[in-house]
Order: structure tokens, then sequence, then C-alpha cells
């Protein structure tokens, strides 16, 4: 789908009539076509452009409106491509789309065509309500046929079967579609089925109630279910679908039938099953050992993240200022910082794991919940993967939001001036994040102040995943040294601050510098200066849509390079520059003897208030996050933390009751105290402990007072300290994002004041 | 991982070995369960965007910042110091009092311009200091008379007049020593402070030898400690040179001060400044405190104002954006209500389905279908929720079978008994509420109107409530509230019907209105949330509340103005007709009796009791039959039979089924799924098909001994060992007990002997 240049960036122009002929199109209503005409493109290609490739995304095919387009692949067995068949005018290319997610030939245009694209599933859609469901179905059972076939060549296992037992294994699968979470099976049913993972993800795992415990991840061309029934077992373990997935099932007789003239089949199976499993483990055991919070908790997200928009908690200075921007931008903020955290080694930025937010904005999936769910075709997908929503489309019912599995899509009010469809009033409008698409990068990521927020896709720059995906470890990445240039810049503007205003009380204690004349009062004119550039910093900080740039011509001209942010680099020259001023005002006017009351004395006292504020505010900057980011479970916005105590205190005494004496006993002498006591978290901040290890020290404590007695009467206690220890860390965790961010309003206010003060100053001044 | 469960471990004999854990997620935390894959609930509202902290933290901040700027600058501008912002700072007296000296004396003018610290001698003559180092800086220029005679700054002495008390004065202050004796001679004595030496001595150090110049006891004063040295221009001895240059023409000034009784003068001054050794200044400071104070407190008031005009303006719109159906009704629809679908413009989004809280639509082939209409509640949330107004409710036929209520609630048949709640045929639970209230508010204005109550017998409750739900609850809150002396009955736990409603979602949009402890907001809340909040004002108020105590009938007294309720217990196999299993333990409220009062609020909703089997039933038989399910896991490892193929029914027998080591047997009269969620059929297919459970058609339970059940299917009887059976055929609607207590219906000729629910009252048991 890529470099496809459409004709009209405005997509509504009408489709020519003949298209409609189309054999699949046959028997559409007008409200079908409508639909399908809303939500498709058109496009026009030159010759020898290619339409899409093999092995891509696909999500829909393609009528040919004028022109030619040619399908190639490379057969099995070949090394070249060849053509596989040659779409005419009005025929129809790239149908895998309805079956499954990925390319199986590349489309290239022999001449200058124009093609309508026709988003998968809104053809279904439309196609099922219109009352062709029949023709729907045979359609999409014709292709998924072709498509098993494809996808069977591809497993290792069936490139030992003869075409004939190919065939038996085509007759006998049956597709079955389940959705995010559904279970396949659970332990303990019959094992009645193979499954082959036509498309999606499958977690093989099993459950206790207290701990989920994955065995393995399967993904596309995986196969499961064979053990239990060789063995003629029960499950032994649950399948859960971990995303949206198409499963081939192979009846056990059909296998049985194979096995039986291929007795070696299943020690194969098996093998490859083996070895897939070894080398999953050797990826996650070393990665997941000390952290719950990983990558792999949900590694059907990061998998299908095409853009994942993390926060790196060890540097965010909680300031808001990404959904800030957002919001500022697009009138709504299409990012909520809160979400899971995760424990995980970003390749480009660290060389160990950090604590990173996934907040909630939408991550692109490969294969979007939203798009396939919205009724009207309004989500759309650009080719380089930015999903998007087409207000002009959108009725606002929230389907796609319901669809979301992480809840990064919101409803709300839409704006007066903005398109809505014909023939309703329809108030709500969903919005959602875009990556800023008429924008050359997402706002949220350039106005950063610390650079602690980055788009990134996990498969290929999470190390873990992208090992567990690609199987096996590859190379790594260079680790950017960011961050080295602002602290020089900083650092220096430090010593010359300290240098000028050292200088400066010096030669105003001997008498050599006065404030009116010569250097002390060229001090003062720059230090003026000064004043001025320091508040510009609040310009492009806060005057977003000045400075974001529209992306050149075409908007899907160019994959969009990455974007860093713009607000940092800002932020170190106004630190350094705020130390230089500081050391000026002191040559200017140092501190003794005391200036009488004049706006010149309030001026450098306000000043001097603004500075410390400041410094005091950057130094919290470069220190509390990455202390924070040890005490927190997930990062919690000011307004969170008092429904999370409640939460917390209702499981806990949720939890404690049917537990058994003793550890209630211990509830009440231990964990209460330790939960409720004043000065606990101080303590806990001052230890610079992360939460595991204050459960360790509480669990020692106990053990302390236990002396190993009763063992065997502690159960659920685990639960009960995780409890304690989080509800003792919630104030650290709240007293520190008040230190954050009570500095800010307090640097404004007495800035604002200094620079007016510096008018009457000056005008008096200059007056005399 | 190093915590291996017994599953990892190859189960004997059984050859496919399990596969060892990749990765281990702890499932007691929400948010972790939240993390892993799941499936999303159906039944949420989408959610809408909201504004976090994040982007409201600084509205408003910019705009107080200008004002406190403005403000701070303007009261600078308004309350200047003495001598204007450029002034240096006040003179002391002799400089202040002396007409001749002006700024430009000292500084010059525009066109000539002078060194301050030069100007001095135009006037005084040159004043070379007479210590030796002293004079060799001063020909230097390192020492100017500015040096040690800061004009502005520290520029202070002693001045007396003849006749009066001496004058200690500095800049802007002077003070009259009036307890000291009057001066008899004229001169003025500069004293020169500390700070004016710190150039170049150390003050401090008593090896200094300008320490001797410094009173002992003035140490603390620091930088401001007087010198009593005075001999800096002239000796204590009578003057040598009389005719000093440029004294002569200086007239009486300068002869004052150069008398031959100047180290009289002298004396006088060390007196004086031992009396006086330091002058605050005036409290010229306070006014940089104004400015800034002044600033401040606009910065508060105006981020006060931005911030509660931009919250009214919230509160305002949303009151404007929600009108509908924000008031809560009293008296039920006389018609059927029903959702009608226009197909053609239906989306099939699912807005509909998920907002109707009794699963009266599905999507059937992407268009909403009304598959339930018996259960529809006759109320609007659906059609609220259509985005494009394709679904509207629309006016059925006119529902008659309704108890015959006046505007109080009060029954037409039996004066002195109202009704309220689901009972009227009105439901939702905040319709429920209303009427509960508002039939206390009536009971309580007639009982006003008819007095107290004066009888013979023992004195009766005012009013008994029947039934703890919504209704009772609320009403009970209300005649706390008036103070009327009551009691309530209820036959199973308190909110049972909320308990037992099958969704765990319930819906709400607007506040819950209860007496006595206000708004209840609860937005899309579970139903555990809803009891949990429900339980704590219970606690919280001491509401006398009768549990497992059934009311069997209401009668009037002789005198017809009292009402007897008989009551009995629901506990104990005994009781002949105990409805609800022995599953709670036995809870305040005594043994059942009857109940005298004045009024008899009957607000029993419509779950009436639980239908029972048709078999005679012994006592011992009776603790192990049970009509609904608290907790799945305290029936592990049991022999379950459950009677019934409904909803319940099948969700019950699947959590039963889910337990390890539990046998489930459903047993169901008809020969085949006759209603029901496609879900839980296909669930309970599923485990049936899983050998999880054994469904039996066309079986009916025959008789029950201990242990044994005899199960009787079409003729043939089996003979089944079991631990627990559950009835859940549905319930037998309350019109017995409404008859029972002389509450009649409308429309007496509709009713036959089988009277269903869908003719009484639109809506299914349990209201949201």
């Amino acid at each position: 789908m890529t470099s496809g240049t459409p004709a009209a960036s405005g997509e509504r122009a009408a489709w020519p009539p003949a298209v409609w002929e189309t054999p699949v199109f046959r028997g559409l209503d007008a409200r079908a076509r409508r639909e399908i005409e809303d939500a498709g493109r058109m496009h026009s290609v030159d010759e020898g452009e290619v339409v899409f490739r093999a092995g891509e995304a696909a999500g829909a095919f393609y009528v040919v409106a004028e022109g030619i387009v040619a399908l190639s692949a490379v057969r099995r067995g070949e090394d070249r491509e060849s053509e596989l068949r040659v779409a005419g005018k009005g025929a129809s290319f790239g149908e895998e789309a309805t079956a499954f997610g990925a390319r199986s030939a590349t489309a290239t245009a022999r001449a200058a065509s124009r093609l309508c694209e026709v988003p998968a599933h809104v053809f279904q859609r439309a196609a099922a309500r219109s009352g062709k469901a029949e023709v729907a179905e045979r359609l999409e059972r014709i292709l998924r046929r072709a498509a098993t076939r494809d996808l069977l060549h591809t497993m290792a296992f069936a490139r030992a079967l003869d075409p004939e037992d190919v065939d038996v294994l085509l007759d006998a699968a049956r597709y079955q579609r389940f959705e995010r979470g559904q279970p396949i099976y659970r332990e303990g049913d019959p094992s009645t089925d193979l499954f082959l993972v036509a498309d999606g993800m499958i977690q093989i795992q099993t459950d206790d109630g207290e701990r989920l415990r994955v065995r393995a991840y399967l993904g596309r061309g995986d196969f499961f279910g064979d053990a239990e029934i060789e063995a003629g077992t029960p499950r032994l373990v649950s399948a859960v679908a971990s995303g949206p997935s198409l499963l081939i099932a192979i009846d056990a007789r059909t296998l049985r039938g194979i096995t039986a003239r291929h007795p070696d089949l299943f020690g194969a199976l098996r093998r490859i099953a083996l070895d897939q499993q070894a080398s999953q483990r050797s990826v996650i055991g070393r990665a997941a050992e000390n952290a719950t919070q990983h990558a792999f908790r949900d590694l059907y997200r990061l998998k299908v993240a095409r853009s994942l928009l993390v926060i790196d908690l060890e540097t965010c200075v909680r300031c808001g200022h990404c959904a800030w921007g957002c919001a500022e931008l697009h009138g709504e903020a299409r990012i909520v910082r809160r979400g899971d955290k995760m424990v995980a080694r970003v390749e480009a930025r660290s060389d160990a794991p950090r604590s990173l937010l996934l907040p909630n904005s939408c991550q692109h999936c490969a294969n979007p919940s939203c798009m396939i769910d919205c009724p009207t075709g309004a989500i759309g997908r650009e080719p380089d993967g930015e999903v998007f929503i087409r207000e002009a489309l959108c009725t606002g019912c929230g389907a796609c939001a319901k669809a979301c599995p992480w809840d990064n899509i919101q409803m709300a009010t839409r704006p007066a001036d903005s398109p809505r469809p014909a023939g309703g009033a329809y108030p709500d409008v969903a919005v959602k994040c875009d990556l800023c698409r008429g924008y050359e990068g997402p706002a949220c990521v350039q106005v950063c102040p610390t650079g602690s927020i980055f788009r990134m896709n996990p498969s290929e720059e999470l190390a873990d995943v992208r090992d567990l995906v690609l199987g096996g470890s590859t190379a790594r990445a260079e680790v950017q040294k960011q961050g080295a240039s602002a602290t020089g810049l900083v650092a220096g503007g430090a010593i010359a601050g300290a240098a000028i205003g050292i200088v400066g009380a010096i030669m105003h204690a001997r008498g050599l510098w006065h404030a009116d004349v010569g250097l002390g009062g060229a001090a003062g004119i720059l230090a003026a200066a000064g004043f001025v550039l320091l508040v510009l910093y609040a310009v492009p900080k806060r005057l977003v849509h000045l400075w974001m740039r529209k992306r050149a011509g075409d908007e899907n001209a160019e994959p969009r390079t990455p974007v860093a942010s713009r607000v940092r680099p800002q932020l170190a020259i106004h630190l350094a520059l705020g130390l230089v001023t500081t050391g000026l005002v002191f040559a200017h006017a140092p501190m003794h003897p005391i200036a009488p009351s004049t706006a010149g004395g309030a001026l450098r006292l306000v000043f001097l208030v603004s500075a410390l504020v400041g410094g005091l505010s950057a130094l919290a900057y470069a220190w509390i996050p990455r202390r924070m980011a040890r005490i927190e479970r997930s990062a919690a916005l000011p307004e969170d933390f008092a429904a999370a105590r409640r939460d917390l205190v209702d499981r806990l005494y949720r939890e404690v009751s049917g537990k058994s004496d003793l550890v209630k006993k211990i509830f009440e002498k231990i964990l209460v105290p330790f939960a409720m006591s004043t000065f606990g978290p101080l303590a806990l901040l001052a230890s610079g402990r992360t939460l595991r290890q204050e459960e360790e020290v509480l669990r020692a404590r106990i053990e302390r007072v236990l002396e190993g007695r009763g063992k065997e009467r502690l159960a659920g206690l685990d639960g009960l300290v995780r409890i304690v220890v989080e509800l003792r860390a919630l104030p650290a965790q709240r007293l520190l994002l008040r230190l954050l961010r009570v500095g800010l309003p307090l640097h404004i206010l007495t800035f604002g004041m200094a620079m007016a003060l510096l008018v009457v100053h000056v005008a008096a001044v200059m007056r005399r | 991982m190093a915590d291996r469960d017994r599953r990892d471990e190859p189960s004997a004999g059984k050859p496919p070995a399990a596969l060892p854990t990749l990765y281990a997620s702890p499932l007691g935390d929400a948010r972790d369960r939240a993390a892993v894959p799941r499936e999303l609930p159906r039944g949420r509202a989408a959610k809408r965007a909201e504004k976090t902290s994040d982007v409201t933290r600084f509205r408003g901040v910019l705009t107080a910042t200008v004002v406190a700027a403005a403000a701070a600058g303007l009261s600078a501008f308004l309350v200047p110091p003495p001598g204007g912002h450029a002034s240096p700072g006040p003179l002391s007296r002799p400089h202040a009092r002396a007409a001749s000296v002006t700024c430009a004396s000292c500084h010059g003018t525009a066109g000539a311009e002078k060194r301050p610290d030069e100007a001095c001698a135009s006037c005084h003559g040159a004043h070379a200091p007479r210590r030796r180092p002293h004079e060799r800086l001063f020909k230097s220029g390192a020492l100017r008379c500015s040096t040690c005679h800061p004009i502005h700054q520290a520029d202070q002495g002693v001045a007396f007049i003849p006749g009066e008390p001496p004058i200690r004065f500095a800049p802007g202050v002077e003070r009259a020593l009036d307890d000291a004796p009057p001066a008899h001679l004229e001169a003025t004595v500069p004293i020169v402070t500390a700070a004016s030496c710190k150039g170049c001595h150390d003050p401090r150090s008593p090896r200094d030898p300008i320490s001797r110049c410094f009173a002992p006891g003035t140490e603390k004063l620091g930088p401001d400690k007087p010198s009593l040295c005075f001999d800096e221009h002239q000796t204590a001895l009578p003057p040598d040179t009389p005719d000093r240059p440029g004294s002569q023409n200086r007239g009486r000034v300068c002869a004052a001060q150069h008398g031959d009784d100047r180290p009289v003068a002298w004396d006088a001054a060390r007196d004086v400044a031992l009396t006086v050794p330091k002058l605050d200044r005036p409290a010229t400071s306070a006014l940089s405190w104004l400015w800034l104070g002044t600033g401040t407190l606009a910065f508060a008031l105006t981020l006060g104002l931005v911030r509660g005009t931009g919250a009214l303006r919230a509160r305002r719109r949303k009151v404007q954006d929600k009108p509908q159906a924000t008031e809560a009704l009293l008296k039920p629809q006389t018609r059927v209500r029903l959702p009608q679908i226009d197909t053609q413009t239906c989306l099939g989004c699912y807005a509909c389905v998920d907002a109707c809280p009794y699963d009266v639509l599905e999507v059937q082939k992407y268009v909403a279908v009304v598959v339930r209409p018996e259960a529809c509640c006759g109320l609007t949330l659906c059609e609220q929720r259509c985005p494009n107004g394709s679904l509207r409710i629309t006016d059925g036929d006119t529902i008659g079978d309704r108890p015959r209520i006046d505007d109080a609630l009060q029954s037409q048949d039996t004066p002195g008994l109202f009704l309220a709640g689901d009972v009227t045929g009105l439901p939702l639970i905040k319709n429920a509420i209303l009427q509960g209230a508002h039939a206390v508010e009536k009971i309580a204005a007639s009982l006003e109107a008819e007095g107290p109550f004066a009888g013979p017998a023992e004195r009766p409750k005012d009013l008994v409530i029947v039934g703890a739900g919504p209704a009772g609850i609320s009403a009970a809150l209300r005649a706390k509230e008036l103070g009327l002396s009551f009691e309530v009955i209820e036959q199973g736990s308190v909110a049972q019907s909320i308990r037992s409603f099958p969704r765990g979602k319930l819906v709400f949009d607007q506040p819950l209105d209860l007496p006595l402890t206000g708004k209840l907001w609860l937005k899309e809340s579970t139903k555990e949330e809803l009891l949990s909040h429900w339980m704590r004002i219970i606690r919280k108020e001491e509401l006398p509340i009768r549990q497992d105590t059934r009311m069997v009938a209401v009668s009037r007294e002789a005198d017809g103005k009292l009402f007897r309720v008989t009551t009995e217990s629901t506990l104990g196999g005994a009781a002949p007709r105990a409805e609800l299993p022995p599953q709670t333990p036995p809870r305040e409220g005594g043994p059942p009796r009857d109940v005298l009062a004045r009024r008899v609020l009957l607000a029993i909703g419509q779950r009436g009791t639980p239908r029972r089997l048709s078999i005679e039933l012994s006592p011992d038989v009776e603790a192990r039959v049970h009509y609904h399910l608290a907790d799945a896991r305290s029936f592990e490892g049991k022999r379950v039979i459950v009677v019934g193929l409904g909803d319940v029914a099948m969700e019950i027998a699947v959590a039963l089924a889910r337990q390890p080591g539990t046998t489930v047997i459903v047993v169901h009269r008809g020969p085949t799924f006759t209603r029901g969620k496609s879900r839980n059929i296909d669930e309970v297919k599923r485990m049936h098909a899983a050998g999880r459970l054994s469904l039996r058609f066309e079986t009916e339970i025959a008789a029950l001994d201990p242990d044994i059940a005899a199960l009787r299917t079409r003729g043939r009887d089996e003979r089944v060992p079991y631990d627990a059976v559950f009835v859940l055929i549905g319930s037998i609607p309350p019109w017995d007990t409404l008859e029972a207590c002389g509450v009649r219906v409308a429309a007496e000729a509709h009713m036959g002997p089988d009277r269903s629910p869908s003719i009484f009252v639109q809506g299914p048991t349990g209201a949201p």
C-alpha cells in the first residue's frame, strides 16, 4: 500500500459507475455503495508504480477503475518474482485483506491507472447489510482456502506432506475467529483440535487466580494443541487470544489420519515447538527476571503497536505539558497521562531498563480494532501506518472508543465548525491521536521540556520485544548520548554567572563599580536584556501552534522522520541564561549595602526570589523523577490520589477478610501501623528503596517477629504486604509530585512582577 | 522462574511435557488484571474526553500573572518612595537641611556631569585624611570622601544645637535624645560605620588597629557599628593651622566645626553614639513589600476569579447539555413503550445495545434488533445514546394491570397502605428512591393530620416498611429524617434485588438523590460499588432493618386504625415456607412476630419469591436446596444439581463447573435450549462438550432424599448422589402477597390464574 499517490486528497471524488459493475460489488444497494464510496478512496498510479508489496499489512482491496495492474510474487522454490495474474479495468485485486492481515503478492501498475481502494471491513459490513451475506461468505471461503494453502506452504512441517495430505488438511480446516481475551480452550477441556494461527496472537497460559503464568506466545504460522491430542489427554493449559485472531482448526481425527501416514509428524511438530520455546525462554528469562511490569504482560499490545507513545518516568517531570500542548493544538487532549507502567530497555536511549509509562494515546496498531468496528468507515489508515479519524464521517457512536482495548479513544463534543456527516446533528465526535497528521511531528514529543516523551515502534526499538518477535538476539543500536550538551550549557551558565556575580560584588565593595555608571551600569543593561530573553522562553513553550510546522506539500508524500523535543534545548538555554542573569544582577546591584526601597530594590528582591524558585525547580526536575519512578506502581495525576487511596484501603480490608487469625494479627499489629504511620512515607523517601525492596524489608520485619513460626498459616500475606507498601508509598508520591509542580506558578508570578518593576525601574532611571 | 507450580511438573503417565512458565503476572490488583489481555466487557459506555489537571493546571495563570505584574508596577508607580524610584536614598540631616544642596550639587546636570564622590570638596574644601596610609590612598584616588561617608546609605552623625538636646541622625531619619543634657555648643559630628572600613580593614579582628575605634558591646551590630575615632581629619589637639584652605569664606558653619572646642563635641558625640549606636532606617523597605504584596494579591484574586467563572460556566453548560431525563418519575407510564429501529439508517454501532440495562437489544447482521421486548423498561437510555436517531421509543398499548394508587402512592383500595418502587410498575432505582421518599412524606403528613395515637394497646409503630430495596431504604432514610418510629422488614438481605442484578455494570447518568445523605453520584458504577455505598449508609444511619423476615399478610385491626403485619422467619428448614436458603447466618431482629403499625409501605419490588420445586422437601433436604449463588468457590469439589436453563441458571452452572472438582448436572424440563443469551448457551454447550457439566433435557427432579436425588427423564428414573441443588426456575411474582394485603390491580378482569409479570408491569425484575 505504499507510495500510492491519491488523486485527490479530498477523497470524496465520485467513483466512476463502471466500478460498481465489478463482480464483488454486484447486488449492493445504493446505501452500501454510498458507504463504500464514503469510506474508500480513489488513487492514481503511474506506470510501474507499486500499489502494495507482499508482506505488508492489508486492510483494503482494490478495484481497477481504469488501467491495468499486475500481481506478482515469489513462488515457493523459486528465487525470482513471477506474475500471478493481471487485473484489468473492472477487476479487483488484493482481496486477501478480507481474510488475513498481510499481502501475499506485490501489485504493480502496468499502465497509468486509477484505482478504487475499498476498506475490507467496510465492504464486509455493507455486503452483509444489503442481503449479500451469502455471496460475501462464499467469496471469503474461497479467499481463505487459497490463503491457507499459502500459509501451510510456509510452515515447516507441511512441507513434508504430500499435496493430497495438504488437500485433506484444507478440507478439514475450520476457521474460527477469536476476540482479544477470548479463550480458545481452557485447562481440562477435551482435546479435539489442532490449531494453526492464521492471524493474530495466542497466549498459552495457566491461571491459578492469583498469578497468570504464560507458557508460550504464538504468532502467525505457529500451531498449538498437538501435544494433548497425541497423548489423548484433556487440555493441560489454556489458550487465550491476546488479540483478535483467526485460527484454523483441524480436528483430531484428520490429524490422526495424516499421522498414520507420516508417523514422525508429531515428533517433528514437537521439535519445532520446543525450539521455539527455548528461544522465547532465553529472551524472556533474562528480561523478566525482576520486573513484573514488563513488556511481556501484554506482548500483543507491543507487537501491534506501530507508533507507541512512551514516557520515560525516570526523567519525566510530570508537568503535563504534553497533554497541554495537545489540547492547545487539537482542542481536546488526545493523550491522558494515565496508563500501564512497564519496565523495559529502549535501545536507542539507555543501557539499563527504565520505567516507562504507556499513556492513554493511540498507538497506531497494525491491526486496529477501532477501524474494524467503525460502522461508517470513518477511521482510516495512512500508508505509513497512522490511524486517523475522518470527522466528516464520524457519527460519534462510540463504537471505536469501546473497541480500543487500551481506552485510547475518547468521545468529545464536536466543535461547531468541524465537518460532520449529513443528516443529523451528531453532537459528539471521537478523538484520538493522529500523530499530528497535518504537521511535521507530534506536538507532545516536540513540547516536552525534558525530552522524556517519545514515539517508538516497540517491535523494532524495544530489545526484548524485537528479540521475541524476530526470534533470537539481534544487533543492538547505538545508545545515543543525549543531554550532554544541555548539561554542559547549564554548567557553563552557572560558572559564568558565578564569575560575573563574584567579580561584581568585589568591585562594588571596593567602590570601583557603581550601579549607574561604567561596568556596573552595563551589567544592569545586560541583565535587563537577560530578563527579556528569559521571558521569551515562555513564548514557544506556550504558543505551540505558532511554531508547529505544517507538513510540506502533499500529506502522503513522505514518511515522516522522527522528531525530537524542541523545548528541551530551549529549557537548557533558559537555565543557563537565568544563571548568567543572576550573576549580572549581582554585578549591577550587590546585596550590600542594602538598596533603599525603590523599584530597583524591589526588582532585585523579586528577581532573586524568582531565580531561587526556578533554580530549586530545576534541581527538583533533575532529582525527583528518578526517586518517584521507584515508588510508583503507575504514574498518577494529582487528582487521582484520593481515589487511589480509597481503592487501596477498600482492597486491604477486602483482602484481609477470610484470612487466618495469624495473618489478621499481623495485619493489626504490623501492617496497619506500617501503612498509616505519619513519617513512614518520609522514611521511604529517605531510604530510597523501591516498592519491591520495601516489601522485602517489611517481610523481613514480619519474619523477625514470627521467628519462623506459623509458616503454614501465612497464606495471602504477600498480597496484603503489597497493598500496605503501596499505601505507604502513596503520600510520598504525592509529596514528590507536589514538589515538582509547585515551583512553576510561583516562578511565573514572581518573574511577571519582576518584569513590571523592571519597566518602572528603567523608566525612573531614564528620566533622571 | 524459580517458583514453578505443580503444573510445571510433567504429570505422571502423561507423555506431553507441560510447558515451563515464561512469564508470570500477579493478578491481585485490578490494574494488573487490566494490563493482561482480557475480554472487553460489553455494556460499557464510551470514554468521554476529560480535562485532566495537566491541561487545566495553568488555566488563568497567564492572565493572573499579567494582572499581578500590572498591579505591582502600578502600585510602585502610584506609591513611589520619597524622592522617586531613581533616588539613591534619602539624605541625612545636614545635607537635607541645606537649601543649597540639590541633586545637581553632587551629580551635576545633564550638560555638566560630576562625579558625586569628587563633588564634596567643592563645598567642604579638601579634607585630606590625616593618617598616612589613608592619605596615600586618598591621593591615589582609591579612597574618596564617599568611601567613609556613603551619602545616601550610611552617612550619619550627631548634631548639637545650643540649648537643645543632641540629635542623632542618619539618612532619612533623626532622633533627639531628650534625656541627654542639652548641648551648649553648636557642632555636627559625622560618624563613620564599620561598613565603610570593611574594604581594607577587618573590623571584627581585635588585632586590626581599627578595632580600637569601636566601643566594646557594639560587636553585634556588625557593619553598622559606629567608629568612635573622630580624628581622621584633625587632631584632638588645638589646630596648628588655623587658616585652613577654603575655611575663610565658609562662614559660620565651618567655623563651628573647626573651633577649639571640637574635641568637646567629639566627646559629646561619643556619648550619644554609645547611647544610640544605630539608627534604624525609616521603614521605607516596607514599600517593596507593599508593591509585591499587591501583585501577589492581585494574582490570587484574578486566578480565583478566572477559575471560578470557568467552573461556573462549565456547570451551566453541563446543565444545558443534559436537560433530558433528569427528572425522576413518580408514577409509571400508562402505555407500553418499545424501541423502534429504522433499519435503513441504523449504523449497527452498539450504542443502544450497550446503553440498555436489560439486554433488550442486540445487533444482528450489523443492525440493531429488539430481541427481548418483554424485558424493555420503557425508558429512553437507548434513544438518547443513538447517534443518528434511528432508534425511537414509541408508545404502544395501554397498560392496565397495575395496583391502583393515588398521587400520594396510597392504595386506592386500602387507605393507609402505601406502595413504592418496582411494585408500582415503575422501574429504575432513581425512581424508586424518589417514590420511597415521597410516600413517607405523605405518610408523615397524614399522621400529622390524624394527631397522636391514643389507644389502649401497646404503642404501635408509625410505619412499617416492607422490603429493603432502593425504595425501602430511601423511605427509611426519609422516615428517620422526619422522626417517625418505623421498622423495615426484609425477606432476604438488604438490596438483594441489586445483588442479584444480572449485569455487573449499572448505567447511571444522574445522581441518586437519597434522603438524609444527599446526592449520591455514581457514574457508571458497578453493582458492587453501589452496594457498598448502600451498606455504608445503612450502617452509618443505623436503620432498623429486620432481615430474613418475610411479611405474610397485612390486616386491618378491628378499630380500623391500625394494621397488623404478620411476619415469619425465612431461616431454618423447619419453617413451612422458607423461601431463602440458610446461607447467611441469622441476623439481628429476633424471632418473627406480628407488628402493629399505623401505616404500611410496601416496597416489595417485583422479584417476588423464588419458584420452588413442586415436590415436598424434608427439613434436612431443604438445607441443601439453594435459590441463589453467593460464591461459587464454596462449592468446590461438591456434586451439584442445577435445575433450570435460563440465563441465571446457565451462568451459575458455568461458574460452578469452573470450580475444580465440582461436578454439575443441569436439569431442564424442555427438550432443548429455549431462551437465554447466545453467549451463555455457547458456553454451556462448550462446557458440556468438554465434559465439565452434564445436561439432562426433558428431565425433572422426582424426589430428593438426603444425598440421593431421583431424576426422571421421559419416565425413566435415575438416582444421583448430590451435595447441593440449585433451583433456578424463576420466581413467583408478588401478586398473592399484594392481594393478601388488600391491594387490587386496576384491571381485575384481565387477570387469569397464570399472571405473567409482563402484563403487570413493563420491565423485568430488579431495576438498575
